[in-house]
């Protein structure tokens, strides 16, 4: 069997190059926010639907959807809320019988629920039935947080039942916290999960007996639902109907980014970003504060954060090119600063002397220039991915074996990170 | 004689009361550890060993469970020395170690010859002997024997005790318990977090686990029961917490191979104040806490806003009995108490 899937690994490689051929010759334009659902009241209905993940295969999923769509969707719908209202969730459950009741609990909100049927951890919504359950709790502090199912939890959150919230603060949506140094130009969202793939096989086959969730093995890792590459499609594309969340950061130099972690799943993930350190502003939807109005006096700087099950972590992370010793735009001494532009290494020159093209190999995601914003001539064949000449940064887990689908490279926990040059126009 | 003292951390804005109850001059301890057997909800009977708190050395009058029974050095001016006198009704010999606590007397390695079970040398590596292997970090006690072990400067705060001893096999089969240096607080709970992989205790209850036996080691540890307090949902009932006016005192412990990640709902943020008995500078205001292996993590509830029962489980979503499809694992609520009426401060100062 080893022996076989060594002999289809090329093969396989190939398939992964031409899907992200196909996935990232869009990711050029494709959004680089947060998307979700906002208001004070949602009506979310637990249904059966499959994901599709990198490798190409195929999973059955239990998920939250929009009553008013027909379908389920992984992760639950991101609610965006804010600060000080008060929040209603209805859930009913069109699971099928053989799944039980369903519920959701909403770690970090003091939650009231009415209606369905009394359960372990909260009130639930029984299968088939047309009478829903209600939540509510008032959004009473902004930041990030997480709701997931509290109904046997350890196979239902395995099953896609798991959702983010954001809570925007009064001070305004450009602000994580209700203080100025949480200040951000973009946001993003990595809801991180993971999937033992025989815990789905069985479910889907109605063999529920054989599910065994003490001896969980991971072998598929997701942000916001999808796998890489396919976290560089757009938002909502057709091709990922129940997976509607990408996840393509994307910035201009000097900007600065709030990166949302969110551990959806039940394994710990070190995250860690290429390009710069982060600042680590706040744990739980709370800021590292020393005490009450000093903001986020308490962050602390890091390249790896690990964001634990059940947990949500804020970070904030910016870039100008400092530090890298040599001008990033290729400036020669007397041309003026590009915006966000660091002075110190203006008009220092690129220390390699480039080999001749036919010594090189180009990777996909290189402009063709080794400067932002720099197109220079690519070999046919070459994909061009790169369409406005961007820094690519690795943002991805630390633990190495999750960059996978199972086991097929690249895939699950990684993500591009797109410092693209002053005037690209970022949706 | 009961005391009751107050200490207003500033931090927290508020009073968290302690209570001394009967201290004396030396605080000793009589630990037996022996073999029983646990049961588990599903009704699987597990071999375990444990500890008991006897009322004189050798006495065998009190009753083996797991974790062992809770310790506490009060710590009051004149009292900072936990003595235990250990016996050992195991089969094999065993010790005690308290990370985090620096042990003054019988403290050092113990070798064997790497072949056999000999003991070569307590205390150092015997001289140009390369191949002996240690197997405790502290003196032995061979079965059937007592020893006394001694830590003259207990830290305050919350750690675990455990075997010192093969402690990779001997924690596994349920050697351990929880040590609070300082007086407990009137109003904490103890959450002790352990597992257990029936197949290792079997192994060594039958003589199968060691090397070149069926079990050579925790190799293939994969726990199948998780427990808090030494029980698994639904044997664990609701642990009563305090009331909802007042400052509640959470201990976390961790002494299985795991992390966990103990998670309260409907509850606001825990305070989390110290970790391994040191105490943070800030409070982290959480609603997970990182609950790695051997760690402890203090972490204050400030007045609950409400009473009832509040859930308290493993976010890990160890939440199951050995696979089964029913609610199981390391789950179980707090209990808040109503709200209490306030005894005027200076009330509670006669009492001291
Ligand atoms: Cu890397």
């Amino acid at each position: 069997m080893a022996k076989y899937l060594k002999i289809e690994i090329p093969g396989t490689l190939l398939a992964a190059a031409v899907l992200l051929l196909m996935v990232v010759g869009i990711a050029g334009n494709a959004a680089a926010t947060i998307v979700g659902e906002t208001g004070t009241s949602f009506n979310l209905v637990a249904r059966t639907g499959n994901i599709i993940t990198s490798d190409g295969d195929s999973f059955l999923m239990w998920g939250y959807g929009l009553e008013s769509g027909t379908s389920m969707q992984y992760p639950g719908p991101t609610l965006i809320l804010q600060e000080g209202q008060t929040i209603t969730v209805t859930l009913k459950n069109e699971l099928p019988a053989a799944a039980g009741n369903v519920s959701i609990v909403f770690p970090g909100q003091i939650v009231t629920a009415s209606g369905g049927a009394q359960g372990l951890l909260t009130r639930e919504a029984v299968p088939g039935s047309a009478n829903a359950v209600t939540y509510t709790f008032v959004a009473k502090e902004p930041g990030t947080y997480m709701y997931h199912s509290g109904t046997r939890p350890d196979l239902q959150v395995e099953m896609g039942l798991v959702g983010a919230i954001i809570i925007r603060p009064k001070l305004g949506a450009k602000y994580a916290y209700n203080h100025a140094n949480t200040r951000f130009d973009r946001e993003f969202l990595y809801l991180l999960t993971e999937m033992d793939p025989r815990i789905h096989r069985a479910i889907a086959f109605g063999q529920y007996n054989l599910v065994d969730t003490s001896n969980y093995f991971a072998t598929n890792w997701f942000i916001n639902g999808r796998n890489f590459p396919d976290v560089m499609q757009a938002n909502y594309v057709a091709t990922l109907p129940n997976q509607p969340y990408n996840c393509q950061p994307r910035m201009l130099p000097g900007e600065t980014v709030l990166l949302r972690f969110i551990g959806g799943g039940r394994d710990p993930h070190p995250m860690h970003e290429h390009g710069n350190d982060f600042s680590v502003l706040a744990v739980d939807g709370r800021m590292l504060q020393s005490a009450p109005g000093k903001g986020a006096d308490l962050a602390w700087m890091a390249n790896t954060i690990r964001v634990l099950p059940g947990q949500t972590v804020d970070v904030t992370w910016t870039w100008t090119g400092a530090g890298i010793g040599w001008d990033i735009y290729g400036h020669l001494p007397g041309q003026q600063l590009a915006p966000g532009e660091d002075p110190a290494d203006h008009a220092k020159p690129f220390p390699v002397v480039i080999p001749p093209r036919d010594e090189l190999t180009f990777g996909q995601f290189y402009s063709g220039s080794p400067f932002l914003g720099g197109m220079g001539e690519l070999p046919t064949g070459h994909p061009g991915f790169n369409a406005y000449g961007g820094f690519f940064y690795m943002w991805h887990s630390h633990t190495e074996k999750e960059l996978t689908s199972n086991d097929i490279w690249p895939g699950g926990l990684v993500s591009f990170m797109i410092v693209e040059p002053p005037g690209t126009p970022i949706p | 004689m009961l005391k009751i003292k107050c200490l207003v951390a500033g931090f927290m804005a508020a009073a968290l009361c302690l209570v001394l109850v009967g201290t004396s001059s030396a605080v000793v301890y009589n630990l037996r550890a022996e073999a029983t057997t646990v049961t588990m909800p599903d009704g699987t009977v597990i071999p375990v060993w444990g500890y008991a708190l006897d009322s004189a050395p050798g006495a065998g009058d009190g009753q083996i469970m797991v974790p062992g029974p809770l310790l506490t050095v009060p710590l009051d001016e004149t009292d900072t020395t936990l003595t235990i006198n250990l016996t050992n009704k195991l089969p094999r010999p065993t010790s005690i170690d308290i990370v985090g606590q620096v042990m003054t007397n019988n403290l050092g390695p113990v070798w064997t010859d790497g072949l056999s079970d000999s003991v070569i040398s307590s205390g150092f590596r015997p001289p140009d002997n390369y191949t002996a292997r240690m197997r405790s970090f502290a003196h032995e006690t061979s079965p059937n024997g007592t020893q006394t072990y001694e830590w003259t400067n207990v830290r305050p705060g919350s750690y675990i005790y455990k075997s010192g001893t093969n402690p990779a096999m001997q924690v596994a089969m349920g050697l351990y318990g929880g040590l609070i240096g300082g007086s407990r607080y009137s109003k904490e709970v103890i959450l002790f977090f352990s597992e257990i992989d029936p197949v290792i205790n079997n192994a060594v209850a039958n003589g199968n686990y060691g090397p070149g036996l069926p079990v050579s080691s925790l190799i293939d540890y994969h726990p199948k029961y998780f427990l808090i307090n030494g029980k698994a949902y639904p044997a664990l009932q609701p642990l009563i917490a305090g009331h909802a006016n007042q400052n509640i005192l959470l201990r976390f412990f961790n002494a299985g191979l795991e992390t966990h990640v103990p998670t309260l709902l409907n509850m606001p943020h825990m305070s989390i104040v110290a970790e391994d008995g040191i105490r943070f500078r800030y409070p982290k205001r959480q609603v997970t806490i990182e609950l790695v292996a051997g760690k402890t993590v203090d972490a204050v509830l400030q007045q609950p806003h409400a009473q009832g029962q509040f859930s308290l489980y493993d976010r890990r979503l160890n939440l199951t009995n050995a696979g089964s499809a029913t609610p199981g694992g390391m789950l179980t609520a707090l209990q808040i108490q109503e709200p209490l009426v306030l005894v005027p401060t200076y009330q509670l100062l006669l009492l001291d």
